[in-house]
C-alpha cells in the first residue's frame, strides 16, 4: 500500500491501542521505527498493558519435549491452546541448562522459574531475554531445598520463592523465602514434619493463587496428617489450613486437582478412566465446598491419563497428565468433548505462560558467581 | 437507523461538524466511554463528541447497532454467548464487509474506536495495521503509518542491539 496524500498518522492514543495488541518480537522491533514509538513501547504502564492483553487472549501451555524422542533437546516451548482444531502453534521460549535434570517449577507474568540443578533456582524472562539467579540455599544455611510456591508480593513488588528446607546437621524443617529483592535467603519460621517414616524428601504440588493466596490441595507437607488444604497468605506470609470436600463413603478417588475456573476455586476428584466430579469453594471464607458437576467422558479415540485439570478460558478445562501426551478438551457448559489436543512428541506441564515484556530492576544486578546461564536461541534453527 | 420503539431511552450524539444522531441508549452504550457517562449522570440527553467527524461518527454507530445484544438479551449477557453460531457466522461476514474501507477511513476508526472504547470495534479496525507491523520491515512500517526515521543511524543500531533477537 502506499502512503496516500492527507494520510495521517495515528494519535498516542490509537497507536497505544495497536501496539499493546502486537506480539512481544514485534514490541521490541517497534522500538526502532522512531523515537515516539520507543517512548510509548519502553513506557512502564503500556508494558503492564501490553502484558495484560496478552494474558487476556491467548492460553498458551509450557510444554517440554520427551526425550524419548528428541534426546538432545534442551527446549521449553508452549503450545497454543485454541479450542477449535488449528495448525500446531507452538512456539520456542528458551533452553534447560541439563537435559536430565533442569525443571521448569513455576510460570507468573511472563516470568518462568527454573531449577537447574537439586536447591538451585534461576528466574528468567524468555520474551526479553534476561535471566537471573536466586540466592542460594543449599548447602548452607540448608541442606536440601524444596520449592512450594512463587508469587509477586504485592506491597514490595518483589517475586519471591517460598521454600520447605532441611537445615543444618539435625535437617531441621523450616520454611524459607527467595526474595528477587535481596542478596540473602530469609528464614520464615519452622515447617512442619511431613507424617510417616523420614525420607528427607518433601514435595509440594504446583499452588494455585486465588486473591493473593497460594493453594495447595494434597501434596503438601500437612497433608497426610491433616487431611486438610494449605493455604498461604502472600501478604502477611503466613499459612493456614482449609477444609476439603466432604469425603462420601464408597468415595473411590485416585486423583485430586485443583484448579481455578472462572475466578473460583474448584477441584477435580477423578475416579476413573472417564469420570471425575467438579466441586466448587462456594463460599471462601466459610470453606463450603459444593458439587457443581459430574464429568463423564465417552467416545474419545485416544486414551487420556486423568491426574491434573487446568481451565482453558470460560467453562472449557483441559484434562490430562503431565506423563501423558494427550490431554482432552471438555465444556462444562455444554457437558461435552471439545477435541483432544495431542502434545507428542511433547508433554504438558500444566504450566500456563503469557508474555510480557514489563522490566524488572532485578535482571540488571551483577549476577551470583555460580550463576548458570540461561541460553535463549533455539536450535532447531528459527524461533 | 433505529426507529423509536416505546419504552426505549433515546440519545443524541453531536458530531463537531454539527450533526446529530438519535440512537437507543443501549446502541450507545457500546461505547464504554458513553456508558461511564451516562451511568455517573454526566450525560443528559445530548452528547458532544469531540474529534469524531459525522462521516465517522455514523459509520461507529452502523457498527454499534449491528452488534448491540438482540432483544430480549439482559444487559449482563455478553452477545457472544447468546447468539446462536448462524448469527456470529452473518455477523462475521457483516464486518468483513464493514472494514473494507480505505486507510485514512480505517484510521480514523481506529480513533474513534479507542475515544469510544468499543473493544470489538477496535479488535476489528486495528487487525490489518497489527498484520502490517508484524510482518513488514521496519521501512514499510514507517511508510504505513507515515511515520518518519528520526533516529541518528548510530542511534537505530544502538537499538537494534538491544533488542537484537527480534530482528533476527
Amino acid at each position: 500500500m502506499k502512503t496516500g496524500p492527507g494520510v495521517v498518522g495515528l494519535c498516542d492514543d490509537a497507536l497505544v491501542e495497536i501496539l499493546v495488541r502486537l506480539p512481544s518480537k514485534s514490541v521490541l522491533r517497534c522500538r526502532a521505527v522512531c523515537k515516539r514509538w520507543r517512548r510509548i513501547t519502553t513506557d512502564g504502564s503500556f508494558l503492564a498493558a501490553h502484558a495484560a492483553h496478552a494474558a487476556s487472549c491467548t492460553r498458551e501451555m509450557i510444554i517440554l519435549p520427551e526425550h524419548h524422542y528428541d534426546p538432545g533437546s534442551l527446549a521449553v516451548e508452549t503450545i497454543r491452546l485454541f479450542l477449535e482444531r488449528r495448525p500446531r502453534p507452538i512456539r520456542f521460549l528458551c533452553n534447560r541448562t541439563h537435559r536430565d535434570w533442569c525443571r521448569v517449577l513455576y510460570s507468573l507474568d511472563g516470568l518462568l522459574v527454573l531449577e537447574p540443578q537439586h536447591s538451585r533456582f534461576i528466574i528468567c524472562n524468555p520474551m526479553a531475554r534476561q535471566s537471573a539467579s536466586l540466592p542460594p540455599l543449599a548447602p548452607h544455611p540448608c541442606f536440601t531445598t524444596f520449592a512450594c510456591g512463587f508469587y509477586l508480593h504485592g506491597s514490595s513488588n518483589e517475586y519471591r520463592l517460598l521454600c520447605h528446607c532441611l537445615q543444618g546437621e539435625a535437617r531441621e524443617h523450616s520454611y524459607y523465602i527467595l526474595s528477587t529483592g535481596s542478596t540473602l535467603p530469609r528464614r520464615l519460621g519452622p515447617a512442619p514434619t511431613p507424617a510417616g517414616p523420614p525420607t528427607g524428601w518433601v514435595e509440594y504440588e504446583v499452588p494455585v493463587a486465588r486473591r493473593g493466596i497460594l493453594h495447595w490441595f494434597s501434596l503438601h507437607s500437612e497433608a497426610t496428617r491433616t487431611g486438610k488444604m494449605l493455604a498461604f497468605h502472600t501478604v502477611s506470609e503466613t499459612f493456614r489450613l482449609m477444609s476439603r470436600p466432604p469425603e462420601r463413603p464408597g468415595d473411590t478417588t485416585t486423583n485430586w486437582s485443583l484448579f481455578e475456573l472462572d475466578g473460583e476455586l474448584c477441584v477435580a476428584a477423578m475416579q476413573s478412566e472417564t469420570s471425575l466430579d467438579i466441586w466448587v469453594l462456594q463460599d471462601y471464607k466459610a470453606e463450603k465446598w459444593m458439587l457443581r458437576h459430574r464429568v463423564t467422558m465417552l467416545g474419545g479415540s485416544n486414551a487420556v491419563t486423568m491426574t491434573t485439570v487446568l481451565s482453558v478460558g470460560s467453562s472449557v478445562i483441559l484434562i490430562g497428565s503431565p506423563y501423558c501426551d494427550v490431554a482432552r478438551l471438555y465444556n462444562l457448559k455444554d457437558k461435552k468433548m471439545h477435541r483432544d489436543v495431542i502434545f507428542g512428541p511433547s508433554l504438558p506441564t500444566f504450566l500456563l505462560f503469557t508474555e510480557s515484556l514489563v522490566s524488572h530492576a532485578f535482571f540488571d544486578s551483577p549476577p551470583h558467581p555460580d550463576f548458570e546461564s540461561i541460553s535463549f536461541s533455539s536450535r532447531r534453527g528459527g524461533t | 437507523m433505529a426507529t423509536r420503539e416505546a419504552g426505549k431511552k433515546m440519545i443524541m450524539l453531536k458530531s463537531p461538524d454539527g450533526m446529530e444522531f438519535e440512537v437507543e441508549e443501549a446502541v450507545a452504550m457500546e461505547s464504554q466511554t458513553i456508558r461511564k457517562m451516562i451511568e455517573d449522570d454526566c450525560a443528559d440527553t445530548a452528547i458532544l463528541i469531540p474529534n469524531i467527524n459525522s462521516k465517522i461518527l455514523s459509520r461507529v454507530i452502523e457498527y454499534c447497532n449491528k452488534h448491540v445484544p438482540t432483544t430480549g438479551a439482559t444487559g449482563a449477557a455478553a452477545s457472544d454467548t447468546v447468539a446462536p453460531a448462524a448469527l456470529a457466522e452473518d455477523l462475521k461476514i457483516w464486518d468483513a464487509e464493514f472494514i473494507k474501507v480505505n486507510r485514512a477511513t480505517r484510521f480514523n476508526l481506529i480513533q474513534a474506536a479507542s475515544y469510544l472504547n468499543i473493544k470489538g470495534l477496535l479488535d476489528l479496525t486495528s487487525q490489518t495495521t497489527i498484520d502490517t507491523i508484524s510482518d513488514n520491515s521496519l521501512e514499510e512500517i514507517r511508510s504505513f503509518l507515515s511515520t518518519k526515521n528520526d533516529y541518528l543511524p548510530e542511534e537505530e543500531q544502538t537499538i537494534r542491539r538491544e533488542n537484537q533477537w527480534a530482528f533476527q
